[in-house]
This record gives C-alpha cells, structure tokens and sequence, in this order.
C-alpha cells in the first residue's frame, strides 16, 4: 500500500497519540518535512549540520511527549511549535555564551507557542539508570517491552519481531514485564524513581 | 494463563480504564486492603512509566536511523561513480590533469553558488496593500509597515508587521510581508517558515511557493528549492510557470555537477 505523504496536524497529534508504527511514520514525515529548516537556521549562526539534527531529533521528542502528557494544546501550528522549540533548545544548548537580552531579541516577534518546559525529558542520571536497566534484559525481551511502550498492537509488535501470534507475543510481554519488575524491586535507585514517577 | 499473568493484565486493564464499574469497583476495594496487591500496583505502574521515559531515548534512535539511511541514499548516488573513475589506471593518470582543470573550474564555481542566484533573483514584491482602503482594526499597523516597507525600511518594517502578527496572527498580508522584510534583510530560513504557512493561501499561495523557492536559496539549500520548483511546475496555471522554468534550466545545468557546487 501507498505511505501517505501528506498529513494534516491533527492526523499526525492523532498518531502520536495512539502510538504504534503509525506514530514512527508521522515522526518520519515530520522530521523530512522541516528537518532543512532547522538545519538553515542553525547554520546560519555558526551551527553545523549535525549539531541541528541533533537538536530538531530533540524538538521532535519534546513533541511527542508534550502530546502524549496532554501539554500540547495547539495554540500553533505543529510547524511552528517544532522551529519554536528548536530555536529554543539551540540558543540554550549551544550557544550558552549568548546574553539574555540577545536571546529575547532574537525571539522577538515569534508568534506564541505552547511550548512547555515542564515536559518530563529525562535528564543524564536518568537516562543512564534507564538505560541499564533494560540492558539487563535479554535482547528480545527489550524489543518486545519498547514497542508495548510505544503502544504498538501485539499484531504490529509480532510482525515486527517475527513471533507466530499475538497470544505468543502477550505471554513473552508478561513474562519479560515480570523481569524487569523484578530488576526494579531489587534496584534501589529505580525504585525510588519510580515513587517520583507514580507521585 | 499463568496467576502471575492474569493479576498482570488485571492491573493493565485498570490502569487503562478498560474495566467495567463493576470490576473497577471490587478492584479497588481489593487494593485497600490488600496491601501486597496495592505495592504490586505501583510497581507496575512505575514500571511501565519507567519504560515509556526509554521510549524517548528509543525514538530519538530511529531519528538518527532516519537520518543515517537518508544520508547513506545520498552518498550511493555519488560514490560508485567516483571509486570507479579514480580506480581505473587511465583516470588516475588523468588525476594530474583533473587538478589542474579543478583549479580553473573553482573560477567558474561562484556562479553556480545557490545563495548568490537566490540574492540575484529577489526582488522584494511590490506593495499589494496600501491602496485598498479598508478600515479593518489592523490597518492602521499594516499601513504604518508598509510605509516602511515601500521605503526600503525593512528592519522598522518587520518590526512592525511582527506586532502586527502578535495581536492579528491569521493575517496573511503581514505574515508575507515579514517574509518579504526578512529576505531582504537576509534572514531566509525564518522567512521560510512564514512562507511555508502560506503556500495554501488562496491569495499569496502561487507567490508565496515562488519566494519559498528564492528563500531555500538564499540560504544555500538547492535541494529544497528544487523541490518547490517542481511543485510550480507541476501546475500548468500557475503565475510563476515561466519564471520556475527558468530558474529551473539554471538550477539543473551543467556547472551544479561540479564537486562542491550547489
């Protein structure tokens, strides 16, 4: 079948939000539609090619759990949110030494965004924790428990992964569950992220 | 279905929201006064939350899958070519030669440069507005800014219609004149993104495609602007035919095939 190579807003906010392949192919389509933008703006301000991709690879996550958390409220278009935020996490990590009063006026005149700082992205001790925690698991178990994670069906994450049916692939995702449960329990700073996630 | 299994699924379907009243109410009688049953919960409920935090690294990776295989497409195009030319003996030989050649063509490179065919094709476009009349609440900002803008002010000018575009932002008047100020003040990625929000608008949406294509230019992406050019051409009434074919015939010469150039 034919990839849509178009998507409205609301089409893409949709998929993000149900997940799935259909969340990877939004994600895809956004990244190709305005990934050059970015990568002009950045560098036009002595930025490499690199260091933009980076940061719009960065600005799209930030998307998809401001939608997923209900913080996107779509006061803009999704478009003018992505080059926001970039804008942003650029002027903030890459060009620290810029002052305060450049950073507001090279933001001066943009149109009001819904861009919202308190999207839980995890931070460096975090993501190490994360990390290793699932790299604890057996390969397999950690493709099966990401694409759950990533709200992928039990039909999407058996084709994916080649297992013969979703009832094989609901029994390994309880199983490995259970494993990396168990990780937790006996892990005593994953524990105590746990009670900050659960609040 | 293993116990371990179902008291699993239980608190998934609870934590979904996929129980009946009936279900969830016996359910939660069960977490009060069960307190393993209770922990067992938010076990699994910071698990998964846990889980969905990997998702972002996990995302960001097939980002960069992305972006590797996008790039690995671009290189396929051109390396084969140049390992067969300078593998063969008689090219190596010719290599000498090729320098020197080099060293002339670099003479020639400049003019193949996207973002000096970008500068020498733009002209700020005429003002549209001014003599209308209307006496809608935004007019007096958007007459103020093209007074600036008719005499070549453009940084007073954007100023002005990014006020304009604070308090009124579906006004596409002020959102392609920002465009307009910022080209000509050499802004062409922020100019782009103005641009790209008019491309369906029914009064600047052939003229918007137009200078989205002098936009990607200017800030030396020819790719991008051979993309839109091919989306003007592919409309047999559109405004800016001619002029696209032009621009088109220039952007897809000889000379952007040298290494290096566009």
């Amino acid at each position: 079948m034919m990839k849509r190579l178009n998507y409205t807003d609301e089409a893409v906010i949709k998929a993000i939000r149900e997940g799935g392949k259909a969340c990877d192919e939004v994600m895809a389509f956004l990244y190709r539609r305005q990934v050059e933008q970015v990568v002009a703006f950045i560098t036009t301000r002595n930025g490499s090619r690199e260091e933009a991709k980076d940061v719009f690879q960065d600005a799209l996550v930030n998307l998809l759990v401001a939608i997923r958390e209900g913080k996107f409220e779509g006061k803009s278009s999704l478009n003018t949110y992505l080059y926001a935020i970039s804008k942003n996490l650029w002027y903030r990590r890459f060009n620290r030494s810029v002052k305060e009063d450049d950073y507001k006026n090279a933001n001066a005149g943009d149109e009001k965004t819904d861009f919202t700082p308190e999207v839980h992205i995890m931070d460096n001790d975090q993501r190490s924790l994360v990390s290793n925690l699932l790299g604890s698991l057996k390969a397999k178990c950690r493709e099966v428990l990401i694409l759950w994670a990533e709200k992928y069906s039990m039909k999407e994450i058996a084709e994916e992964l080649g297992y013969q049916n979703e009832q094989v692939v609901r029994n390994k995702k309880n199983h490995c569950l259970s494993e990396l449960k168990e990780l937790v329990r006996n892990h005593p700073e994953a524990r105590t992220l746990i009670e900050e996630l659960v609040g | 279905m293993a116990k371990r299994d179902q008291l699993s699924e239980q608190i998934e379907a609870y934590l979904a929201g996929e129980m009946t009243p009936e279900e969830k109410t016996s359910f939660e009688t069960q977490i009060r006064t069960d307190e393993v049953l209770a922990a067992e919960l938010r076990l699994h409920q910071g698990t998964h939350k846990l889980l969905n935090l990997y998702t972002q690294i996990d995302y960001k990776e097939k980002l960069q899958r992305l972006d590797v295989e996008g790039d690995l497409k671009e290189k396929t195009k051109v390396v084969p070519f140049a390992t067969r030319l300078f593998r063969h003996p008689v090219f190596r030989a010719a290599a000498v030669i090729l320098v020197l050649v080099a060293c002339a063509w670099t003479l020639l490179i400049f003019q193949y440069d996207p973002e000096r065919v970008g500068t020498a094709q733009f002209e700020p476009y005429r003002d549209v507005i001014t003599y209308k009349g209307d006496t809608s609440p935004s007019d007096s900002l958007i007459l103020a800014a093209m007074a600036q803008y008719n005499r070549k002010e453009y940084a007073a000018a954007r100023e002005t219609l990014e006020k304009t575009l604070g308090q009124y932002p579906d006004l596409a008047d002020a959102r392609f004149y920002l465009a307009m100020c910022l080209l000509a003040q050499n802004e062409p990625a922020e100019a782009t993104a103005h641009l790209q929000q008019l491309t369906h608008n029914d009064k600047y949406g052939e003229v918007s495609e137009w200078y989205l294509v002098l936009a990607w230019l200017k800030a030396g992406n020819r790719r991008q602007s051979l993309e839109v050019l091919d989306t003007i051409l592919s409309n047999p009434g559109h405004g800016y035919r001619e002029k696209a074919e032009n621009l088109h015939q220039k952007l897809t010469g000889w000379g952007w095939r040298i290494p290096g150039v566009g």
